[in-house]
């Protein structure tokens, strides 16, 4: 997982299996991307991912209100059916809709 | 990816294939009475939570290929137990076959190997009929009576879950319970995130998310109760609340899917049937009159504990009890008028001692019902394999036996189950021919007999061909041509090393498991096998083995200045022989005549060649012993020492394997005694005796 910076915005690449211990890498690069750039808006491109564990959704989660708390905007791009429906299931559907 | 080291899941995913491994058994065993038609509806629901437990650990790692199987067998599993299919015996075929599969499927996550994609694919397609009620083959004439179905109602439940901070680290994730539940019925999610933290402040491995289902379902609290069994307790805190009352579904609906559903309670609506599972803002707890609430989850009888620490347990028992000798034998010199409080307290402590060795040995025992729970299926396969016909009789299951002496009786028992099948039970038209049954029986029972296990494997077949074993063995040279045996000696050539030939070796019994490795592994074990056979009858081989491999009951006796332990459980009594009952017969030797019978005398000091003990027969004392075959010999000693506890240290692994010694034990003052086996003592005893005959003889012959 890395984290780039383009055309004024970071951006951070999901692997296809959001585990655990990729859930607390994505945490430090969240923080890492909060601590960044003032401006910059952060987006989590969600493209490949198959499969997300609840670890990785309460990250996602904190890590917008976050953002939100610091006026930027964190959004998920490429959200497929694995992404929504892990959402809809933890009875989450509504907070997904806030970041697409 | 994080390199945190304390996630570790392969802590977990081990005791996931332990669990999928007793699980896997029991399924078996339970298929097993399903099959022959003495199962019971709880057979069926113990069948399904064997397959619902597998599927739940394969979901937490992910076994996908695992998960997808189980899930159609426990979908028809449930078919099954609602009565909404039939249990036939052709049913019952398949649900051996998918628990074949499903083991595949375990082993092949547990070897890290990915099956084909095909794999099982078969018997899904049969176990998605039984689902379909289309039978995929004709139902058998006689079905096995199902039981009846449960009456189909709905009920509307309310269900807290809040894991506890550290549940994720245990590879639950919430997310696989959610899914199953969703699968019971029509389900409404409220998340509440009230305890989610600042990001900066956030462990990612740990849960702060909560919910509250609402869900309206045919099934009953157990059904909910499984999907929580993993967590509910020490890694969540589950609620399960009824709300209102069961709603009876009209006749007729089958699945209940199209039924209306029961009147929404006002504080849980029912959800929409197009969103099935959606998303909802927290609600507050709610019902306060409905039901009894199960704020106290799911509790569990029993723990897992980590074999090395019982044998901690179990060798720390075993040096108190060395303590405990040693100071009973500082003390002996104590008269209890002397020292009331001394004695008194010393012959509490033996006594606790002796609880506390009982109580941690029950924690190693297990019945051999594990053992025994292959053999139906062995019988019932090998049986048409080799177009015999067996049935298999059980008795004594629940005897309880040490873990490692279940673990090494495992391939020994299957060889002789192989043996008596292959070898023992004939082609039904020759049993017709002799005037027995068409179908063999083969009897696996076990017992306690004198503080040891005894298992029998007996059958109804045609016994040992003596003749043609005794031919084998002069042709092996094991026996010289001529030698005269007795038929006992003849049957325990079997279990001669390199006895098994290549003629003998079939795809059934010869798996390159000879019968003298079957001896080993159980003398491994610190027990003794034996044969008895009758032409045309049968044979029964008869495995004696220790209930524990750590401490005993013994008898401690001098020979000249050494302490030798004799097994009190071997001791039928002890004497002071007259000149009349001590005789020596020619081409026998020494002989005890006891009660009109003739027992075979060892001299104990001339087999282990000691000096400075007594020798004449009448001025020492004669113990008399029963080996396992119920043989008994009288062992010459000086005199009995006393009765003491003693702890069993092995020779094998400490020394080298000695002749006569099963092993050694460390005495009250220090010393090291050795443990004498009776067994192998009669077989050195008879071999001394003809030594010394023949040397005679010779002697004779010189002069």
């Amino acid at each position: 997982m890395d984290l780039r910076e383009s055309n004024g915005r970071i951006e951070i690449d999901l692997p296809v299996l959001i585990d655990l211990p990729a859930s607390a890498e994505l945490r430090d690069l969240l923080l890492d991307a909060l601590a960044r750039d003032a401006a910059s808006d952060v987006v989590l491109k969600a493209q490949a991912v198959e499969r997300m564990s609840t670890a990785c959704v309460q990250v996602v989660l904190a890590a917008a209100v976050g953002f939100r708390g610091a006026a930027r905007r964190m959004e998920i791009e490429g959200a497929g059916p694995a992404v929504t429906e892990t959402f809809t299931q933890l009875g989450l559907a509504a907070e997904l809709q806030k970041l697409i | 990816m994080s390199d945190d080291q304390s996630y570790d899941l392969s802590r977990f995913k081990a005791t996931y294939f332990e669990e999928c491994a007793e699980l896997l058994a029991t399924a078996e065993e339970t298929i097993a009475r399903l099959q022959d038609g003495t199962g019971s509806a709880d057979d069926l629901n113990a069948l399904f939570r064997c397959v619902h437990s597998i599927k739940g650990g394969g979901g937490a790692f992910a076994f996908d290929d695992l998960v997808h199987f189980a899930h159609v067998f426990e979908t028809s599993m449930d078919a099954l137990r609602s009565g909404r299919a039939e249990l036939t015996p052709h049913v019952a075929d398949i649900l051996v076959r998918g628990n074949d599969t499903l083991g595949d499927f375990v082993r092949a996550a547990q070897d890290g190997v990915t099956l084909p994609a095909d794999h099982g694919s078969e018997v899904k397609a049969h176990l998605a009929a039984i689902i379909s009620g289309e039978p995929a083959a004709p139902k058998a004439a006689a079905p096995v009576s199902a039981p009846p179905a449960a009456a189909a109602g709905f009920t509307t439940w309310t269900i807290r879950l809040a894991p506890a901070p550290g549940m994720l680290r245990t590879g639950n994730d919430p997310l696989l319970m959610i899914r199953e539940l969703s699968g019971l019925g029509e389900m409404k999610v409220a998340a509440d995130l009230s305890r989610l933290p600042a990001l900066a402040e956030m462990d990612a491995l740990n849960a702060y998310l909560a919910w509250t289902f609402t869900l309206v379902t045919d099934k009953g609290r157990n059904s909910i109760e499984e999907v929580f069994e993993f967590v509910a307790g020490d890694s969540a805190d589950v609620t399960i609340e009824q709300i209102g009352k069961t709603v009876e579904a009209e006749d007729g609906d089958g699945w209940g899917l199209f039924a209306p559903l029961p009147p929404a309670p006002e504080t849980a609506p029912a959800p929409p049937a197009a969103a099935p599972v959606a998303a909802a803002q927290p609600h507050p707890a709610a019902a306060k009159g409905g039901g009894d609430a199960g704020a106290a989850g799911i509790h569990t009888s029993s723990i897992r504990v980590d074999l090395d620490r019982v044998d901690r347990l179990v060798n720390m028992v075993g040096e108190l009890v060395i303590t405990q000798a040693m100071l009973g034998q500082q003390a002996s010199g104590f008269s209890i008028e002397s020292h009331p409080e001394l004695v008194q307290g010393l012959q509490e402590l033996s006594h606790h001692t002796r609880e506390l060795q009982e109580s941690v040995m029950a924690i190693r025992a297990q019945p051999v019902k594990a053992l025994f729970s292959r053999a139906p299926r062995l019988v019932r396969d090998l049986s048409a394999k080799l177009g015999k016909q067996a049935k298999l009789v059980m008795s004594g299951e629940t005897t309880e036996v040490d873990k490692t002496v279940i673990e090494q009786l495992s391939d020994p028992l299957t060889h002789l189950i192989r043996n008596s099948l292959d070898h023992g039970i004939e082609m039904p038209e020759e049993r017709i021919a002799n005037g027995k049954p068409a179908e063999g029986t083969i009897h696996l029972a076990a017992e306690h007999r004198s503080g040891r296990v005894i298992i029998q494997v007996s059958d109804d077949g045609k016994g040992i061909d003596r003749k043609r074993v005794l031919e084998k063995a002069v042709e092996k040279g094991l026996v010289e041509r001529g030698a005269q045996l007795t038929d006992e000696q003849i049957d325990q050539m079997i279990f001669a090393p390199g006895f098994s030939t290549a003629a003998q070796v079939s795809d059934v019994s010869g798996r390159g498991v000879g019968m003298d490795v079957v001896r080993r592994n159980i003398q491994d074990v610190g027990g003794r096998v034996v044969v008895q056979s009758t032409p045309g009858q049968g044979s029964r081989f008869i495995l004696s083995l220790p209930l524990t491999l750590a401490v005993m009951d013994g008898m401690l006796v001098a020979v000249g200045n050494q302490r030798y332990v004799l097994p009190l459980t071997n001791i039928v009594e002890s004497l002071r022989p007259t000149p009349q009952q001590a005789r020596t017969l020619v081409n026998v030797g020494d002989v005890l005549t006891l009660r009109g019978d003739y027992i075979r005398l060892i001299r104990l000091y001339d087999l282990f060649g000691i000096r400075n003990a007594i020798t004449e027969t009448t001025r020492g004392l004669v113990v008399v012993v029963e080996t396992e075959g119920g043989d008994r010999i009288g062992l010459l000693v000086d005199e009995l020492l006393g009765q003491q506890q003693v702890v069993i240290k092995s020779l094998d692994s400490n020394y080298r394997p000695v002749e006569g010694i099963s092993a050694a034990t460390i005495l009250g003052d220090g010393r090291v005694a050795l443990i004498l086996d009776v067994g192998a003592l009669r077989i050195m005893g008879e071999r001394l005796n003809r030594a010394q005959g023949e040397a005679a003889i010779g002697a004779q012959a010189a002069e």
